[in-house]
């Protein structure tokens, strides 16, 4: 067992696990202003929206089973459609961030309608023809993304709020912004991936056939969860834009795609936040080893990958599960061979 | 009334022909064995009955309605179960998640279709089931953990979680030890009489079929060739011939 | 309608594109066919081969020294690869194939960047192939068309390897069914081996004419991935013929693209891909099995 079993806790359990972990992160979330500087806050914030990326997409991958090699499409989509929003006059932030995830969620939803009925090979390769469809026409209807410049000087406009105006040009304020968007997200994917939704998407993970033969309808669940993916996606893809000011076409661009599923892989796709720790290490590991070794990270980086590829399938998580589970093992044993329990068998003189 | 009807069913693939216009009526509560030698068809009729495949001719009426091309999961919803001849349960679920997933699936659409559902909420029709199936000790172990008979057990329950009204087991106790399978014989006799579930069964163990069922039928090169009580069908000279070879 | 000399440029040049892509897309496609593995590196591969021809080519001043030289040193690179790496992954889920080929990419660009740093490089065609021939009263490069010729002798070749030799059955046939073919007793590793060797060759081939045409850089193979698994899938997972055709496809497709619908011609090839995906998945010629 090289993988961390997944226990489905239970409406009570998921709210209780929500609410103190809901908690602890916004702690630690409010911590970081204290201890980095303003420009680094933006890199935090940068990190943040990299992990809801790597979270929406994970929905779809470590928990529904089905690998994406497009949802840079749904992110850029969202990207582009807050920068459109914005250059052209939109102030309400919140309306923006709304636009870009319903209309990636649309686009996830006419799109993903064609794939879920393909299976692994098939499923992926459409996802990643559809996600350079998005990213060419990107790059060349000039007219209304840009072209290959894409669309510069996204404003920011403050935060209007119950008649509050909150500026957001500060580093500080952006972060708090995305820091609360984010965790709130999060908290809703959480509550996704524990609800029985959540444990049905898993049996169809587990053996899509039988999920079928118990009654779920695969298909429109499939859909339903790579409507959620591509909607989350949309939203970190507005954020992004509101982070950097422009709308690029490389937000679609398949190497795109490819950062969440590095990212969850590394982390461990079947724990929640492996997704998130993926990225957070990923990008720690490239600050350090980039600057360590300036030439070479490249290389260590991808011997790490390929390491992780070979030896440690579960992530970061799953290796921490092996290590954990090997201390438990004495607990857990398990006689092979069973008789039959008394309570299950009639007895030969009963009725017949 | 009878529960399950098929009118010259059919299914072929290209020019092989392995459901071969099969009218087949099972009536409520009965239990019957569905026999034959290797490629007689059985595992592809049990397909097309529970919506795995379309049939090329032919309809299947289940509980009155027509249930000819409906997606699987949709006929289960209506009050059908099928077990697999491959153990195909969840493996990284534990047997919980397993029962859970059957139990919180089928109460969706309990009631819609006039299944019976069960007045009690989900968990304890969870351990219910982990009860019936003797499973409460390995609860909370993932199902790739079980050894072949238990996780066989799991598919049953799986195939239980609905409380449906037609069980299809497909090859029960294949894979099976003497003393799993005697275990396994009682628990469908079990089932059928005093769960009052229909059950339909395919197996290859002739001692399974002659313990279990009250109606035998035999399929041979997708045709039924027999259809009685099981010691009548036992001596029917052409029930020997399919067996033995032409 | 247009000019037939202009005409005739339109087609050489898609041409060309075609032949680029069918270097690529046969070894991805056989390595796909045979071992089930879509390797992303493979793009990357090609890079290496044409930075080592243009390294090859300034040390012995030679075009063919290069063109002898890069293809054999990249199908051990790929054979070796086939061997430590991809070997352990032949049955994983595909994305742990995409991350151990995603990882084999950053290595070669760093490899690529260590050796050669991150200037472009360039080299020139060979002497007889230099110059211009007049199609139709318009000048076009020599090489091109040489360049067409070649790869065709290559796709011939290849054909004739597959089909008529008793190794190119082999391969057929472990391509068709693996599980069989190692039950019948040959020896299905030294096929899987073979076939990335071969496949990678094949690219190589591709990144030494690819230098004299355009400039050699680090971001050169992105160009070329995704495009490259469209034929594949266009023309079927694991055909040879399939991948000359959706080459010449998606090479005309490219070439005259600009001409008919100038602004969406990028995203008209994905487009067929993905109509090809969602009705015909196995594409033209395909040989794996789809269970959708």
């Amino acid at each position: 067992m090289s993988e961390p079993v997944y226990r489905y806790l239970g409406a009570r359990g998921a709210l209780r696990r929500a609410m103190v972990g809901g908690v602890l992160a916004a702690a630690v979330l409010a911590l970081v202003p204290a201890v980095v500087s303003p420009f680094q806050l933006l890199f935090a914030a940068e990190m943040l929206i990299q992990c809801l990326f790597a979270l929406a997409f994970n929905l779809l991958f470590g928990i529904t089973g089905l690998l994406s090699f497009g949802q840079a499409a749904y992110f850029g989509v969202g990207g582009y459609l807050a920068a459109l929003a914005l250059v052209h006059g939109w102030t309400g932030i919140l309306g923006v961030l709304l636009l870009s995830t319903v209309g990636a969620a649309l686009a996830g939803l006419v799109l993903g309608y064609c794939c879920v009925r393909l299976n692994e090979i098939y499923f992926a390769m459409l996802t990643l023809a559809f996600g350079q469809m998005h990213y060419a026409g990107a790059r060349q209807w000039a007219d209304v993304t840009g072209g290959s410049d894409g669309i510069l000087r996204v404003p920011r406009p403050p935060l209007r709020l119950l008649g509050l105006t909150l500026p957001l040009d500060t580093g500080l304020a952006f972060y708090v912004l995305v820091a609360t968007v984010v965790l709130l997200t999060t908290l809703f994917l959480w509550g996704v991936a524990t609800s029985p939704f959540g444990l049905m998407l898993r049996a169809i993970r587990e053996k899509p056939e039988r999920a079928e033969f118990v009654g779920i309808p695969v298909h429109h669940y499939r859909l339903a969860a790579f409507v959620l993916s591509a909607a989350c996606a949309g939203l970190a893809g507005a954020l992004v834009v509101l982070l950097g000011h422009t709308a690029t076409p490389e937000m679609l661009f398949w190497t795109k795609s490819a950062e969440p599923v590095i990212m969850s892989l590394l982390g461990g796709a079947k724990v929640f936040l492996g997704p998130a720790l993926g990225v957070l290490v990923y990008a720690w590991l490239k600050e350090w080893l980039s600057s360590r070794l300036v030439d070479y990270w490249m290389l260590v980086m991808g011997l790490i990958v390929i390491g992780c590829g070979l030896f440690f399938r579960g992530g970061i998580c799953g290796a921490l599960a092996v290590w954990w589970s090997a201390r438990l093992a004495q607990r857990m044993s398990y006689v092979s061979t069973r008789d039959p329990q008394p309570d299950q068998i009639v007895r030969p003189d009963d009725s017949r | 009334m009878s529960l399950l009807e098929t009118h010259n069913l059919t299914k072929s693939f290209g020019r092989m022909i392995a459901v071969d216009y099969v009218d087949l009526t099972i009536a409520d509560g009965q239990l019957t064995a569905v026999i034959g030698p290797n490629g007689a068809g059985k595992t592809t009729l049990f397909d097309v009955i529970t919506g795995k495949l379309r049939p090329t001719t032919g309809r299947i009426t289940f509980r009155g309605q027509d249930i000819t091309g409906l997606p699987s999961h949709a006929i289960v919803s209506r009050g059908m179960a099928r077990s697999f001849q491959v153990t195909n349960v969840f493996p990284e679920l534990t047997v919980t998640d397993n029962f859970r997933v059957a139990v919180l699936s089928t109460r969706r659409s309990a009631g819609r279709h006039g299944v019976r559902g069960s007045a009690a909420g989900a968990p304890a029709e969870v351990a219910r089931l982990l009860r019936e199936m003797g499973l409460q000790s390995y609860a909370e172990l993932p199902c790739a953990a079980l050894s072949h008979a238990d996780q066989r057990l799991v598919e049953i329950g799986l195939a239980l979680a609905g409380r449906p009204h037609l069980l299809l087991l497909d090859e029960p106790t294949a894979g099976m030890g003497p003393v799993e399978t005697v275990a396994m014989t009682h628990l469908i006799h079990n089932l059928a009489h005093h769960e009052r579930l229909t059950v339909v069964l395919t197996e290859h163990d002739m001692q399974v079929v002659f313990a279990l069922a009250e109606r035998v039928v035999v399929m041979h090169q997708g045709r039924i060739i027999a259809d009685g009580a099981p010691a009548v069908v036992r001596d029917d000279p052409l029930v020997r011939t399919a067996y033995l070879g032409q | 309608m247009m000019p037939a000399d202009s005409l005739a440029a339109y087609v050489l040049n898609g041409l060309v594109q075609a032949s680029c892509l069918f270097l690529v897309a046969s070894g991805l496609t056989l390595i796909f066919g045979v071992l089930g593995i879509l390797n992303f590196a493979h793009a990357a591969l090609f890079m290496l081969a044409a930075y080592l021809a243009a390294q090859v080519s300034a040390w012995s001043g030679s075009f063919w020294v290069a063109l002898l030289v890069a293809p054999p040193v990249l199908a051990l690179v790929g054979a070796g690869l086939e061997w430590g790496l991809l070997r352990r992954v032949y049955d994983a889920p595909v994305a742990y194939q995409l991350l151990l080929t995603f990882g084999v990419i950053l290595l070669i660009k760093d490899l690529i960047k260590l050796l050669w740093g991150t200037a472009w490089k360039t080299f020139s065609e060979p002497p007889v192939f230099s110059g211009t021939l007049v199609v139709l009263g318009r000048p076009y490069p020599l090489y091109n068309v040489a360049y067409i010729g070649c790869v065709l002798l290559i796709g011939l070749a290849l054909w004739a390897f597959l089909h008529l030799t008793r190794t190119g059955k082999v391969v057929r046939a472990a391509a068709a069914d693996r599980d069989m073919a190692n039950a019948v007793g040959i020896n299905v590793p030294l096929v899987y081996t073979g076939v990335c060797a071969l496949g990678t060759a094949l690219a190589a081939i591709m990144g030494v004419f690819h230098g004299p045409m355009m400039n050699i850089h680090l971001d050169v193979d992105q160009d070329y991935v995704v495009e490259a698994f469209a034929v594949v899938v266009i023309g079927g997972l694991g055909s040879v013929p399939g991948a000359l055709l959706g080459a010449l496809l998606v090479g005309m497709l490219d070439a005259f693209g600009i001409l008919i619908i100038p602004r969406f011609q990028m995203a008209f090839i994905y487009m067929v891909m993905a109509a090809v995906l969602v009705f015909r998945p196995q594409g033209l010629f395909g040989m794996r099995e789809t269970r959708v």
